[in-house]
Formats: C-alpha cells, structure tokens, sequence
C-alpha cells in the first residue's frame, strides 16, 4: 500500500524492485512539468510522442539517478535535452519550416513595438500574430541556439541553470546565449 | 542606442508571453496509457553496479570453470613432463650418457 503522498525516492527504490506499476503514479505527479516543458518547445502535434519518449527514457535511467538532485529537475532535463534531440533529428532532416514572415505579421510587430505600456505589450504577446513571427524566428536558428535563447532569453533562467539542465560546460551556454541573441536580433532585424 | 534598448526589450516582452502562452494549449491523457503500456512491456530494470562489483561477481562465476582447467592443464602439462622425461631415457638411456662422460677431462 502507498501512503497519501508518497516520497520520491520510496517510488523509485520500489519502481527499482520490481514494482513496475507503481511509475505511474510518478507519471501522474510529474506530467504537467513535463507537459509544460514540451508545449512551449516542440509543434503542438508532437507533444504526446515526445513525452512518451521522455517517460521511457526516465524510467529507463532511474537506477543510473543520484538523488543528488530532486526528481522534478532530472525530469525537467531530459525532457529539455528530448526537446533539443527532436529539434537536431529535424534539423539534420531538413525539415524544419524556414518561410519568409508574412507581410501582415511585419506590419504588426511595428505596430506592436511602438506601444508605450508593457502591459499591452503582455497581452500582444498572446496574438496569433505573436505566436507565429516567433515560431518563425526560432526556426532559423539552429538547435543549440533555438535551445538556449529558449531557457535565457525567454524563460529568464541563468548560465549556470542552463548549464546543469542541458548538461553543457557554462563557457558553451554563455557563447551560444550572446551568439543567439545576436542571431534573433538579425533575424528580426532590431538593428535598424 | 535607447531606442534599440526599448525596441529590445518589448519584443522580449512579447516573444515571452508568447512563447509561455503556448503552456495551455490541451493535451489528451492517452499517452499516459501507452506509455505505461511500453513500460510494462521493457525489460526490468538493474541497478547500475559499479566496477569492482562487476568484477567480483565475474570471479566467482568463473571460479569453478578456472579451477577446473587450471587441474586439467596441469595434469596435462604433468604427462607431457612424464612422456618427454620418458623420451630422453628411452632414447637416450643413462648407461651411454654415463659412458659419454666418461670421455670429458676434467
């Protein structure tokens, strides 16, 4: 029998005996960390198989898990680095959607960009037009960009998080977040 | 500069809220199902062991084959010692060797 609110690590040591079922109420618990993750970063359609293969993979790795760190982070890292793997499958595909941006989204981001209040700026953020000029703009960069402008610049983590969640050295994450912003702001063409 | 600062600033503003936007865009539970479903289906899991028990553990199940072939080859080397032994003698017996030396000046 398991108790209201069961420990990780008492899951995961009975998970490791043998006890298979019992992954699923970590499944249940850590789903929409996972979920949260994987709909900011992959095309909607994709979401479900990916956090399949995210699951797996965890409940493939858990007797190599430390404890070092809590549970929710080491999850929150392979579904990152899943993230990053779709994005280099596709990318090395070639199949990743580069169009020009449509005239009317141009037009409305300077619309957008000489709003005065930040609130408004907020709720511009939630226009489809938004969504698309971004979708977009991180198309054109290639995975280890797309991937750490998404931690540093739009989810506000530091180097030092990047680093531990991407499993990168910190001298690799601070280049790529200078050299990727650098790349967005071409691509938006803020220079002007 | 201030104005690419601000024209900087609002598109992150903007990119943000969309990119955290996409948050709630709903997702159906049947993928818990299958998943669950791959899981049962893997092999069970073992815990990751480390160097020295590895090892330890290859001994122990070699031990008795080992110790085997280490009797085996040294009953093996013992007869090869016991025929080549039996070879010289035979060929070479110790009454012309004795008589052999007979002829050495010491």
């Amino acid at each position: 029998m398991l108790r209201k609110d069961p420990d990780d690590n008492e899951l995961i040591d009975r998970i490791l005996k043998g006890e298979v079922n019992i992954y699923r109420f970590l499944l249940n618990k850590y789903e929409p960390v996972v979920l949260k993750i994987l709909k900011k970063r992959l095309p909607f359609e994709q979401v479900e198989e990916v956090a399949q293969v995210v699951f797996i993979k965890a409940y493939e790795s858990l007797p190599s898990y430390r404890r070092q760190s809590c549970f929710k982070n080491w999850l929150s890292s392979i579904a990152i680095r899943s993230c990053y793997d779709f994005w280099r499958v596709r990318y090395k595909k070639k199949e990743v959607n580069i169009s020009s941006i449509a005239e009317k989204d141009k037009e409305w981001l300077d619309k957008a960009l000489l709003e005065q209040s930040f609130d408004v700026l907020t709720k511009k953020g939630q226009e489809s037009e938004a969504r698309e000029i971004l979708e977009w703009a991180l198309n054109k960069l290639c995975p280890e960009d797309k991937t750490v402008l998404e931690l540093i610049y739009l989810e506000g983590f530091s180097n030092k998080e990047a680093s531990d969640l991407l499993g990168w050295g910190i001298a690799k994450v601070k280049v790529r977040s200078f050299r990727s912003r650098k790349k967005l702001e071409k691509i938006l063409n803020l220079n002007y | 500069m201030d104005d690419f600062r601000n024209r900087h600033k609002k598109m992150r503003i903007i990119l943000s809220s969309s990119f955290k936007e996409k948050e709630k865009l709903k997702v159906s539970n049947k993928w818990k199902d299958e998943t669950m479903a791959k899981i049962r289906g893997l092999r069970p899991l073992t815990p990751v062991q480390l160097p020295y028990f590895i090892l330890e553990q290859i001994f122990f199940r070699f031990t008795t084959a080992v110790t085997l072939s280490l009797i085996i080859g040294l009953g093996f080397l013992e007869s090869i010692d016991e025929h080549e032994a039996y070879q010289v003698f035979y060929e070479e017996p110790l009454d012309e060797y004795l008589n052999d030396s007979k002829r050495i000046d010491i």
